[in-house]
């Protein structure tokens, strides 16, 4: 039932393409392409469509991981051949590395709910000021 | 642009993707609102993934949670996709990128919201 409501978007697809076996391939086109286009949330198309595919909430992260890794590094080398200066790489790198451990330690001490809703929220705002100049 | 300020929007992007919940895309957000070109800001994002997430999926790997007959069918399509998507980026203008991100995040945002207030509302639910 959660995982219904989850992806509304998904049962559209679903009624469009009553195929099953098209649903995953076509989950992965639509990530590949976000993934390589905005250079990221992929994990964001595939994580949905695997719980709605019947993977449970753990697993269903895990295999979303293995599909966006090699999807990720693939158009990390496209943005590499194609030219972008890597200068300021670094001390990002270093940042999400610390940031990546924290999060992970912190995760259990926080509520889900209350987490999940605070992402939304930010991710809102930060959707809102981009469409500003 | 400063090392501490990269290093600052890592940290937050970083926290985050930590807990599950898609670093890149407030990391992308962050780096371009305080002046990194778009492009770039991708580009760090899709790099910045994949030392963490490597580590992640070895652990998960281990732990045998990876279903294994699902991956293919995702992820041939997503490596090929992502390959032309990211070469047709480059062709881009950045401002587009921007809005389409920025709407693809708002879409992605009411669709967190809806998820959260359904599994608030069971909680509460459950607890009477």
């Amino acid at each position: 039932m959660k995982t219904r409501k989850k992806s509304k978007f998904f049962s559209i697809l679903h009624k469009l393409f009553p195929v099953k076996k098209l649903f995953l391939p076509l989950a992965g086109t639509l990530a590949g392409a976000v993934n390589g286009l905005f250079g990221g949330g992929g994990g964001m198309i595939v994580l949905p469509a695997l719980e709605r595919a019947g993977c449970p909430v753990r697993s269903a992260h895990a295999t979303a991981l293995a599909v966006i890794l090699p999807a990720t590094l693939v158009s990390a080398l496209v943005y590499l051949f194609c030219g972008v200066p890597f200068g300021t790489l670094l001390p990002v790198l270093l940042g999400t590395s610390a940031g990546g451990l924290w999060g992970a330690a912190l995760l259990p001490r926080l509520r889900e709910e209350t987490l999940s809703f605070l992402f939304a929220l930010l991710m809102l705002l930060a959707g809102v000021r981009m469409l500003l100049p | 642009m400063s090392f501490l300020l990269l290093f600052l929007a890592g940290l937050a992007g970083g926290v985050f993707g930590g807990m599950g919940m898609g670093g890149g895309t407030l990391l992308i957000p962050l780096l371009v609102l305080m002046g990194v070109p778009q492009k770039f800001a991708q580009a760090m994002s899709l790099f910045s993934f994949l030392p963490m997430s490597a580590a992640a999926l070895s652990v998960h790997a281990k732990n045998g949670l990876i279903e294994r007959g699902k991956v293919l069918p995702l992820a041939l399509p997503a490596v090929l996709c992502s390959a032309l998507f990211a070469l047709l980026a480059f062709f881009l203008p950045a401002r587009a990128l921007r809005t389409g991100f920025a709407v693809f995040l708002v879409f992605l945002s009411l669709f967190r919201f809806r998820a959260a207030l359904s599994s608030f509302l069971a909680e509460k639910g459950a607890e009477k």
